[in-house]
């Protein structure tokens, strides 16, 4: 087997293109010319003109190989006899190099290489590599892998070693007479307090070669944070950790558009802070903060997206016949979460009848059913019931037949009541009903209070349908005489409101209240408890899935568009953590035996260093150079005559 | 001079181009295309009643409804409804076909569809609507929501700025994301040459169908581009893909101008099929023509 002394040199042969290249490039007689509109453009025969192909191929095959020879001659070629290679069938050694991010700083990429050299002198035997990335079994590959290995090319993100010690485990061949594994790594605390095996009883050795564990702190920059402000500002805040055991004095900065902010701040020893940036809203939309280069740089950057978050989707399914107070409703309900939203930086999107032409987006956040009645089909009532289950909200007020609403609310178990008859006001609307007193312990309670509750109490109900809920059911609102007047019904995830009245002025003024704004709006956030939505945030190595459409992988760190998402991916921050643990420690989890007895030959380095091949390279060079030069001699001469 | 000859100067292509300020070419093409045509701007605060909420201290007492006070006892403020003109959407195409610059034309398509939207957005901002951009080629390149004011419009010239013709062009993404964020109602006006998009394009400016949006689609190719003037055999190579053709442009001339008309005649019916505006326009050509295709449009919706 040929191997070589400096392997990398071997790149150069890469330049045995170049001639080739030159030659291609003298072939264009055409000029070139970049153009938009290619497609309505027939392809011509053009005639070659000028200088073609070498008359001489064989010459050029020559050269091709005198530069080979050179190329090869100084990679220090040598000639590895077959039996010098590690055999499979002997002794097998899985060599386990951790690249994951934390690999690239401290230092440690050298102390890798050093490592590595060491092993791959001293160790007998086939061997085999894994790392988080890649694999290879015991043997000639295996060989190459660890001789070609380049430290610095860590991978940027969190490493899974119980899954590398599995597959290193399935490495090794049954036939194998003595099984070892190495692990060189830096021992995080954050990727190997969890990695676990028993080694011992499947009779592999373990050796653990620990490297960085001399690390110096580190600054990190934790995340970000961004808020709306007043006066069409957004706020940020670059979350910072210093780990150094020393005070540190930072430059943070801040890239948006073409535009960057640079804040100073004074950071404690082993403590948090964060610096603080306002800018416009809605000038930019990528955003990159940063701090200066320290013992590991993947951490000192962080990519985020400016935008306000994405629109939260609300729907209405209406009556299809024209019901013309369920379209008022729709009207009274589509101003109020507008209105509600309009100067948020959580937006709101209403919509219409989408919801069976649009049965795949499940990120719709409330379904709005004025008029609930007989027109909702079976396969209408299970999607919503769907929706719910998946924690999505049902806002629903009576249709014309509030009987046969609850009917079909019991049946497809949304929710139980009695009926109890259509209550409406005497005196042709001069003695409505008004609004029950709401206790601190109701989820309105606290918003309501005091003064902010006196509009609330002091809206007229003329209509409403009397029910006597049954089971799981909360009343959040009520008339003053116990019936309830809006009902919540927790559903899988979701939940179901239930509103007793109409939003229309023959049944309720409800609508026209200052209050019903903010009463909507706790609705759809369902009292509070759901915060702002966000643009996806991800670390390198997760996974987003699509739903129906293509996942998405966070393969390097940057600002990415997929589908209608906007996805920022960083180095996770688990890797920052300087804290390593104890070689002992892992030693233990991992079921260490101690080293086994060789049973195969051992190969002495020498035999494995091969007969070197230099100087017969060297001679072949020059026999080709001798060759070339007698060969174009007698050319010149002849085309001198001519 | 002739006041006719002096405007249609001021919209010049070969004079604007070397303009590198996009807000003193905006007031250029304002007063070249428009004069004294434009309508005044709406001013001061709406009129219509939208309701009624709780008197805060500190709010103007001119807002208090006095007559609910003394039924009820209660402060109230009288809200309006403020009278906001329409939303002006400006779309731009960024991809790297868009980089194109023949020999007759005096900048490349992105700079004319610069020129053309700056203009565009000082008219529509003068008029008080808001002015959004969205620029998208393989990715989004810009996205300013629509506002108004002086600030903003220096924000939309500095983005206008910042476009850079590169990439592939990325149609159903760009316009996917757009969607979801159209504002309730308002015109959207897209640049771009449209290349290879005449299926895609009329399915994506579809809502032009609606009654709250205009949907205008100025086309911007380069006077190269339809007649194909080249005299010696070239080999074309692609913009946004990895692609070569040899050819002498004197064979196939004809064959490429019927193509290419062709072409842009399908575009145009499947765009008005969709209820979008179409023109095309070319990069030597004023820019009176593009805007008046817009402000017509404007004019007629009032």
């Amino acid at each position: 087997m040929l191997t070589f002394t400096y392997p990398w040199l071997l790149w150069g042969l890469a330049g045995l293109a170049l001639p080739v290249l030159a030659h291609m490039v003298h072939r264009h007689t055409t000029k070139r010319l970049s153009f938009p509109s290619l497609r309505f453009i027939r392809i011509s025969q053009i005639p070659r003109k000028g200088r073609s192909w070498p008359t001489d191929l064989l010459l050029l095959l020559l050269r091709l190989l005198l530069l080979a020879a050179a190329i090869i001659c100084v990679a220090g070629p040598r000639w590895l006899p077959q039996d010098a290679i590690p055999s499979v069938n002997g002794e097998e050694t899985i060599v386990f190099i951790d690249n994951s991010s934390s690999m690239g700083g401290w230092g440690i990429p050298a102390e890798v290489s050093d490592s590595l050299l060491k092993v791959i002198q001293e160790e007998e035997g086939g061997l085999g590599a894994i790392t988080f990335s890649d694999k290879t079994l015991p043997g000639e590959e295996g060989f190459a892998f660890l001789k070609g290995y380049d430290p610095t090319k860590t991978r940027q993100f969190k490493g899974n070693p119980q899954k590398a010690i599995n597959e290193a485990i399935s490495l090794f061949s049954p036939e194998g007479a003595s099984q070892k594994l190495i692990i060189i790594s830096d021992f995080q605390s954050s990727d190997w307090q969890l990695a676990s095996a028993q080694l011992d009883s499947l009779g592999i050795a373990l050796k653990l070669i620990p490297v960085g564990q001399k690390r110096g702190g580190n600054i990190s920059i934790l995340g970000v944070r961004t808020s709306p402000a007043a006066d069409e500002k957004i706020r940020i805040w670059v979350q910072l950790a210093n780990q150094t055991g020393e005070e540190q004095n930072l430059k943070v900065k801040l890239e948006a558009g073409s535009d960057e902010w640079i804040k100073e701040i004074a950071l404690k020893p082993d403590q948090n802070g964060q610096a603080q940036f306002l800018l416009p809203r809605d000038e930019y939309f990528k955003a990159k903060a940063s701090i200066g280069e320290d013992v590991y740089a993947p951490d000192n950057v962080y990519h985020f997206w400016l935008m306000a978050p994405p629109a939260r989707k609300v729907e209405f399914f209406l009556t299809p016949n024209g019901d013309k107070i369920g379209e008022e409703e729709a009207f009274f309900l589509r101003t109020a979460i507008i209105s509600a939203t309009a100067n948020e930086w959580q937006k709101y999107l209403v919509t219409h009848h989408s919801f069976k032409e649009n049965e795949d987006a499940p990120d719709r956040e409330a379904v709005f059913i004025p008029g609930f009645g007989k027109h909702l089909k079976k396969d209408d009532l299970s999607l919503i019931l769907d929706h719910a289950m998946s924690g999505g909200k049902v806002v629903v007020t009576p249709g014309s037949s509030p009987a046969e609403m609850l009917s079909i609310l019991r049946e497809n178990k949304f929710l139980e009541a009695d009926y109890r008859g259509l209550k409406e006001s005497s005196g042709r609307g001069m003695q409505p009903y008004r609004l029950a007193g709401l206790p601190e312990s109701n989820p309105l309670g606290r918003l309501f209070a005091g003064d902010a509750g006196k509009d609330l109490y002091l809206s007229q109900v003329h209509k409403f349908v009397a029910l006597r809920p049954r089971g799981e059911i909360r009343t959040i609102l009520s008339i003053e005489d116990g019936d309830p007047l809006l009902l919540q019904r927790p559903l899988g995830k979701g939940s179901l409101f239930l509103f007793t009245t109409r939003f229309h002025g023959t049944w309720s003024d409800l609508p026209l209240r200052n209050s019903f704004l903010p009463l909507v709006r706790e609705i759809l956030t369902g009292f509070g408890e759901q915060k702002d939505s966000k643009w996806p945030r991800i670390s390198v190595g997760d996974t987003l899935t699509g739903n129906g459409t293509e996942d998405f992988k966070g393969n390097e760190p940057g600002l990415f568009q997929w589908n209608d998402q906007l996805v920022a991916v960083n180095t996770p921050h688990e890797e920052s953590i300087p804290d390593v643990l104890d070689v002992e420690l892992i030693s233990e989890s991992l079921g260490a035996v101690g080293s086994l007895s060789s049973k195969g030959t051992p190969i002495s380095h020498e035999e494995n260093k091969g007969t070197p091949l230099g100087p017969w390279f060297a001679l072949l060079a020059m026999g080709l150079f001798l060759a070339e030069s007698f060969w174009v001699r007698p050319r010149d001469r002849h085309s001198n005559e001519d | 001079m002739d006041k006719s000859s002096s405007r249609t100067d001021l919209l010049d292509p070969f004079a604007l181009s070397r303009i590198e300020d996009f807000n003193l070419l905006g007031r250029m093409v304002a007063e070249g295309v428009y004069g004294g045509l434009h309508k005044s701007i709406h001013h001061g605060r709406g009129t219509e009643f939208f309701q009624y909420r709780n008197y805060s201290p500190g709010e103007d007492l001119k807002f208090v409804d006095w007559k609910v006070f003394a039924r009820s006892n209660n402060l109230y403020s009288k809200t309006f409804e403020e009278e906001t003109n329409t939303t002006c959407y400006l779309v731009l195409d960024t991809s790297a076909s868009m980089s194109y610059k023949g020999s007759r034309s005096p900048c490349h398509k992105l700079r004319y569809a610069s020129m053309a939207a700056a203009a565009l957005a000082y008219l529509a901002n003068r008029q008080g609507d808001a002015v959004g951009l969205y620029a998208y080629g393989e990715e989004i390149n810009e996205w300013i929501e629509p506002r108004t004011g002086q600030d903003h419009l220096q924000a939309v010239y500095h983005a206008l700025n910042r476009l850079k013709p590169e990439g592939q062009s990325g149609h159903k993404n760009g316009w996917s994301t757009l969607l979801n964020r159209l504002p309730g109602r308002g015109i959207v006006l897209f640049f771009s040459d449209m290349l290879e998009a005449e299926s895609e394009l009329p399915e994506l400016l579809k809502f032009g169908q609606s009654i709250r949006y205009d949907s205008l689609a100025l086309q911007i190719l380069d006077p190269d581009e339809l007649d194909l003037p080249y005299n010696e055999a070239l080999e074309f190579s692609a913009m946004e893909e990895r692609k070569f053709i040899p050819a002498y442009p004197e064979a196939i001339r004809e064959n490429y101008q019927q193509r290419m008309n062709g072409f842009c005649k399908k575009l145009h019916d499947s765009l008005a099929g969709v209820g979008a505006q179409h023109m095309r326009v070319h990069t030597s050509q004023s820019l009176g023509e593009a805007l008046g295709f817009f402000l017509h449009h404007r004019e007629r919706r009032g």
